[in-house]
């Protein structure tokens, strides 16, 4: 009798453990996507002082290459270079390879549905998102389209040259995981600024 | 969720609550225990940042910026901030094509620019003339060392002077840059460059690029993208990489894809005059429309219908009429003294029946992003007609690739129906997409080591666009691992990198094909496969009358297939005697000789000599590596001969000033039209999700478990505590 209790103490405390591990592995998860910014914020205002690529901790593979706002959101984030496991924990990633803000072509701009890019999942159609670029440039986007595609069949395809912007996050079929094959594709174009203002460096897309 | 800021109201999901609850927590404890780390500078901090002043070199973001389209009245109309048309004016005598380029730029702006364009030109090119022109002022460029001339460039713009730089990237690839072009300005470069006429099978070809296939650049992104002299270094959309430091150079910017208007962008127009010094059979142009017009011997050839945009390369063709063919010709010039001579030999067509030996054929098919669209249908066409060509004696494989190679088969199988039916089966499920990481797949093909190579002719049949940044570093590949094999390549698309696929079929020892057409599969494939068959002429030498002290190039004469003649150019000290060729056929030893007359001087067969020179000098260093006294021949070299090289550029800077310096100078690149038929770049998707969902439920599921357990416990401790006291 008593060496059955014994084996529950132990087994709760393996259960205990198993717990602590996984809400641990959770919140540091969790705890990177949250701190990671107050470095990058630094490496940010140091890159845009010099105008050079600055790494917000020194073994770090990524930097950030542009600033992302929803002001109806109220979102802030720094996008980083490189949409991959180096770049994809601390914030959104830019996917190599497309356009960067403000140069001909398509960017396309990834980020963690646990995370960073939630709020693409309650994104109004129509809401501005401004791209901050390193030289203090400004790029105000709307958002025309939100799709949600199957990766096992679709390719993400991006119009070389078309000046559009591509967020991209998991969509999760099941809410016991956010991992799957589908993904959240929102597409916003650049927004036609009133002619007052100071000249739009894009037209809409005809 | 966690990218909201703390004043968001709280979120609906209870599983969402946890979390941030979790955040917290976390937020607190990591806080605690990591500090804040220090923030580095990734790139050397010793480069100076912008400094203020107007003329200050524009930065990679600046000149990334999408200001260089411009908003126009026409929505969905883009109008670049630089317009460029160009001109051509070819002339054509014989053998030797002198052409001369006028790139005119027009700032459409209000602000002070500079114009950045980079473009294509035949592989062969040897430019030896520039001139700027504003108006009627006309400023005659010289050659420099290149780093001297990117300072003299850079000095100008600073000063307000109008300046124009061309340098070359690649041996097919030049940029221009015009710095200080006034708001509304218009300014012309015109540059002159000699080719020599290709001749193979009794046809003449003439081609002229227009666009780039946007190249792929492999490695790994060098930190320090080092911004060149003068140049604006966001002329590339690549970063420089280990592999390819200088990408940013070679890697200019497409044009929107849309038009609305029917104007052409980067329109081009286009003469042509032929002195083919023969009757012609036949002119005709591959990819466009030609009106042709023949005034006593000569012909004059223009575009229908104007002006065309750059989106192609411009091919033509012509034949001599029967029985006019020439089977041996000379052209000569004498300069400074010397006599330089561009030598031509046809051997004859000998019809010999060759014991057809048993092939085994690797064919790499390149099925990277930049082949999407027409060009895939393209190659996967000419891959099938080439199985279909194969012999139930051959043997083969297929390899496709773009980040990684797949093979077919793990080594070369039989061409037993069976195995032909799985490849071609194979062959037709293969899509476009990802990188174009060439040397895996070549490495894949060639590095097998050859089991019983006496029995086989071993080749490699690579189907491509060469649209890569790394040439010299897959060359050396080629040349060092090539073996017995022979590696032929057919190139595809309508802009195809020709430098890489001649340079490659040349230390492949085998032969290029381009195919820019679906309608020109068959035929061009059927021709690749004679060549594949028929005897070579190997061994080929050449020798000069003792005393002309000849310097020639190519030395030694690579082998030649069939219909292909042999083309040397040489200088020689004194004219006179005879040369003779000899080489081995199937059919035993063969020669022929050219007697080395004075003829009437043609303008451009010294450039002609110093441009293959060069073009020597440029292999061994591809294979071999840069050394100082390479660079040091090279560069004498072209100076003297007055050559653009991978050393050299030409420069021409106004005297007096002409931008206010109150003003700036804005870089903006000219973009490239995208080559026709090329598809969307497709992209694989991220993954944007991590454990943390699942991390989250094992969890709870681990602490439901636990609270049961305790539950358990709990109440035997209640059940057994009080018959402990009673007993």
């Amino acid at each position: 009798m008593k060496f059955g209790a014994h084996l529950r103490q132990l087994a709760m405390i393996a259960t205990l453990g198993f717990t602590i591990w996984h809400w641990a592995s959770a919140a540091t998860i969790r705890a990177k996507a949250y701190l990671a910014p107050i470095l990058i914020a630094r490496a940010w205002d140091e890159s845009r002082a010099h105008q050079v690529d600055v790494k917000p901790w020194p073994w770090a593979d990524t930097w950030p290459v542009a600033r992302l706002h929803v002001p109806a959101l109220n979102i802030d984030q720094y996008v980083l270079a490189g949409a991959n496991g180096a770049a994809l924990p601390f914030g959104p990633g830019h996917l190599t390879g497309t356009a960067l803000p403000g140069e001909p072509g398509g960017v396309v701009i990834a980020g963690h549905s646990d995370t960073h890019f939630y709020f693409l999942h309650d994104l109004p159609i129509g809401t501005k998102i401004v791209l901050e670029r390193r030289d203090n440039g400004r790029l105000t986007y709307e958002v025309t389209d939100k799709t949600i595609v199957d990766t096992r069949v679709e390719n993400l395809l991006i119009e070389p040259d078309h000046p559009l912007l591509l967020l991209v996050t998991c969509e999760p079929d099941s809410i016991f995981s956010a991992r799957g094959p589908y993904r959240l594709v929102v597409t916003a174009l650049p927004a036609i600024e009133r002619p007052q203002q100071e000249p739009a460096a894009f037209v809409e897309a005809g | 969720m966690s990218c909201r800021s703390e004043s968001t109201g709280l979120p609906a999901e209870p599983q969402h609550l946890v979390h941030q609850a979790l955040q917290y927590l976390a937020l607190l404890l990591v806080m605690a225990l990591v500090g804040i780390g220090p923030v580095r500078a990734a790139v050397d901090d010793t480069r100076p940042g912008n400094p203020p002043d107007d003329a200050a070199p524009i930065t990679l973001a600046e000149v990334a910026t999408g200001e260089l389209l411009f908003r126009t009245a026409v929505a969905g109309e883009y109008v670049p901030a630089v317009q460029l048309h160009t001109r051509a004016d070819i002339q054509v005598n014989g053998f030797i094509a002198n052409i001369d380029v006028v790139q005119r730029f027009k700032n459409t702006t209000r602000d002070w620019v500079e114009g950045v364009y980079v473009f294509p030109l035949p592989e062969t090119a040897a430019v030896n003339a520039m001139e700027l022109r504003i108006g009627e002022r006309v400023i005659v460029g010289e050659i420099r060392e290149k780093q001297q001339a990117r300072e003299a460039y850079a000095a100008a713009r600073k000063q307000g002077r109008k300046a124009a730089l061309v340098e070359q990237r690649r041996p097919n690839l030049f940029a221009t840059a015009v710095t200080n072009i006034a708001p509304g300005q218009e300014v012309e470069v015109h540059l002159s460059y000699v080719e020599t006429i290709m001749y193979d099978s009794g046809t003449f070809t003439l081609r002229f690029p227009m666009t780039i296939t946007p190249r792929y650049i492999p490695g790994a992104r060098t930190q320090a993208t080092e911004a060149p002299l003068g140049i604006a270094p966001g002329s590339g959309w690549a970063a420089n990489t280990d592999q390819v430091p200088d990408a940013a150079e070679i890697t200019p910017f497409l044009q929107p894809r849309r038009s609305m208007s029917l104007r052409p962008r980067n329109p081009i127009e286009l003469f042509v005059r032929i002195d083919p010094g023969l009757p012609l059979a036949g002119i005709a142009s591959t990819y466009h429309e030609i009106q042709v017009v023949r005034q006593s011997g000569i012909y004059a050839i223009s575009l229908t219908g104007g002006p065309v945009p750059m989106d192609r390369d411009f091919e033509l063709t012509w034949q001599p009429a029967v029985g006019f063919a020439p089977r041996a010709a000379l052209f000569t010039e004498q300069l400074d003294g010397q006599t330089y001579a561009l030598a031509m030999i046809l051997p004859p067509e000998q019809n010999v029946e060759t014991l057809r030996l048993p092939r085994e054929t690797v064919f790499i098919i390149d099925t990277s992003g930049s082949m999407g669209g027409e060009p895939m249908r393209q190659a996967k066409a000419a891959l099938q007609v080439a199985l279909s060509r194969l012999g139930a004696h051959d043997r083969f494989n297929v390899i496709a690739f773009n980040d990684w190679p797949s093979l077919l088969f793990n080594e070369v199988r039989p061409a037993t129906p069976q195995h032909l039916s799985t490849a071609q089966d194979w062959v037709g499920r293969l899509q476009s997409g990802g990188g174009t990481e060439m040397m895996r797949a070549l490495d894949a093909a060639l590095l097998p080591p050859s089991l019983d190579s006496g029995e086989y002719l071993r080749q490699v049949i690579f189907i491509t666009d060469g649209a890569v940044g790394n040439e010299a570093a897959l060359f050396r590949s080629i040349a060092g691992n090539l073996g017995d094999r022979r590696l032929f390549m057919v190139g595809i698309g309508a802009a195809p990198n020709r430098h890489f696929m001649r340079k490659a079929a040349r230390f492949g020892r085998g032969h290029f094909t381009h195919i820019g057409r679906q309608d020109e599969v068959e035929r061009k494939m059927e021709v690749l496969f004679d060549r594949l068959e028929k005897p070579l002429l190997r061994d080929i030498r050449l020798d000069w009358p003792a005393g002309s002290e000849a310097l020639t190039q190519p030395d030694p004469v690579p082998d030649l297939y069939a219909g292909q003649p042999i083309i040397v150019t040489a200088r020689l000290a004194t004219l006179g005697g005879t040369v003779s060729a000899t080489g081995l056929t199937a059919a035993g030893a063969w020669q022929q000789s050219l007697e080395l007359t004075a003829s009437r001087s043609h303008r451009g067969v010294a450039t002609l000599w110093a441009r293959e020179q060069l073009a020597a000098m440029n292999d061994q260093i591809a294979l071999q590596g840069e050394t100082d006294e390479r660079r040091a021949r090279m560069l004498k070299l072209a100076l003297r001969h007055q050559l653009l090289s991978r050393y050299t550029s030409f420069l021409a800077v106004e005297q007096k000033p002409s931008r206010p310096l109150s003003m700036a100078d804005r870089s903006r690149a000219v973009p490239n039209l995208r080559p026709h038929g090329q598809s969307l770049q497709p992209f694989a998707y991220p993954q944007t999700a991590t454990s943390s969902v699942e991390a989250f439920w094992f969890g709870l599921v681990g602490l439901i478990a636990t609270a049961l357990l305790w539950f358990r416990v709990m109440t035997i401790r209640v059940a057994t505590a009080p018959q402990g006291p009673q007993r």
